[in-house]
């Protein structure tokens, strides 16, 4: 059998690449992007390393089969008007070359509580913040340029987040009613923390080597600084 | 503040490539991934993906034409947009590979005098995957390994693939041109 000739095979693809990108630029409609596709861009381009990370669609609702390695957290009552918070379990999935962290339990509506970090390590400074219903992320930088991101995310619509597991190790880290999930790309110089409380997912993300204690630290100093109403 | 961002990343031509690419192609990216996915949070996810890919394969969008780095661009975020429409379905990662076990074409058949208009035919008739491929190999002369890089599949995925895209042409031009 002879071959496909390699120029004329050339040609074909080459055409096929221009008739694609005419048609393409030839659609007009209107493209927006959310904040929160925004600042998540701002980062990783500020950052322009390979993250490894992804995640997925956090508004469209899913049929979760779970198999659950990772619950959690916080279901006390407080003291002060013994009001319970909600139980949110967060559950994760292997797959092949990826984890699926879901949640499971009483999702907020909207993010009515905006946390925060009380505690941050010393030579840190906030540099930007975004705050709307669905998600708060602040971002802290150091003058070595060291960074890391703070988020919270609102757990309406079963947010999931799916994260690379090919080139990091993940473990969980339980401690003082605290568990942890952490993906660490060692290679990067890269860490995410992610736990649940009162109803919301937070995650923490470091652009530099940490270590589990000062990231608990940070967890552990994680507090409602402001209220808002749905928008 | 600039000199700072800029010590964040490897090199600042870096910095300042990936952000041409964002500026320029965020758009054309979220339209090709809204029309796979058919959800906008979703394309959203698909841009981003893909992002991570290019920067994984920065290199590969220096000294490149426009038109070179909008078709770049173009096949990783289809390839990105339907990753994610196949992880969504739980499909594994070769489950959207054909069985091409029963393509049967005659030995004594001769490829070589079918014309370029008539591949671009085959082309087109290829699924998305294989398509995207077969552009990166015959248009950007990339190794199975970089492809599998830029796809995000393995080296051997890559020439599966690519192997499958030719049984699947010389399969469509039997069947409709020879």
């Amino acid at each position: 059998m002879k071959s496909i000739s390699n120029s004329a095979l050339k040609e074909a693809v080459h055409i096929y690449l221009e008739k694609e990108l005419e048609k393409l630029k030839a659609e007009v409609d209107t493209v927006e992007f959310s904040p929160e596709f925004e600042k998540r861009m701002s980062r990783i381009i500020k950052h322009g390393r390979r993250q490894s990370i992804f995640r997925l669609n956090t508004s469209a609702k899913r049929a979760v089969a779970v198999a659950a390695v990772f619950t959690v957290l916080v279901s006390v009552m407080l003291s002060v008007g013994a009001i319970r918070q909600p139980i949110i379990k967060m559950l994760t999935r292997d797959f092949e070359d990826h984890i699926e962290i879901e949640v499971k339990g009483d999702t907020t509506e909207f993010i009515s509580e905006i946390y925060s970090p009380t505690y941050i390590p010393e030579g840190f400074a906030a540099t930007d913040e975004l705050i709307n219903t669905s998600m708060v992320s602040r971002s802290y930088e150091n003058s070595q340029g060291e960074a890391f991101s703070f988020i919270q995310i609102s757990t309406a619509n079963n947010p999931m987040i799916a994260i690379d597991n090919e080139h990091s190790r993940h473990y969980s880290l339980t401690r003082d009613g605290y568990e942890l999930y952490i993906a660490d790309f060692e290679l990067d110089n890269i860490k995410h923390a992610y736990w649940s409380e009162n109803g919301y997912i937070f995650h923490l993300e470091f652009y530099y080597k940490i270590d589990d204690d000062s990231v608990m630290r940070i967890v552990k100093s994680n507090a409602i600084t402001g209220y808002q109403a749905w928008e | 503040m600039l000199l700072f961002y800029l010590s964040m990343v490897d090199a600042a031509d870096d910095k300042a490539l990936l952000e041409r690419l964002y500026l320029d192609y965020r758009v054309l990216m979220k339209r090709i991934a809204y029309k796979i996915l058919g959800d906008d949070a979703l394309a959203e996810d698909a841009v981003h993906n893909a992002f991570l890919r290019i920067i994984s394969n920065l290199e590969k969008f220096y000294d490149k034409s426009c038109q070179e780095t909008e078709g770049l661009i173009v096949i990783i975020i289809r390839s990105a947009s339907i990753d994610m429409y196949r992880k969504r379905r739980r499909e594994l990662e070769n489950s959207d590979i054909s069985d091409i076990s029963d393509i049967q074409v005659p030995a004594n058949t001769d490829f070589s005098v079918v014309e370029a208009k008539d591949i671009l035919k085959a082309v087109e008739a290829l699924p998305e995957n294989y398509r995207n491929a077969l552009l990166l190999k015959v248009e950007y002369a990339f190794t199975d390994r970089e492809i599998g890089a830029m796809l995000g599949i393995s080296t051997s995925a890559a020439s599966k693939r690519l192997e499958r895209a030719r049984k699947l042409m010389q399969a469509w031009l039997y069947d409709e041109v020879m």
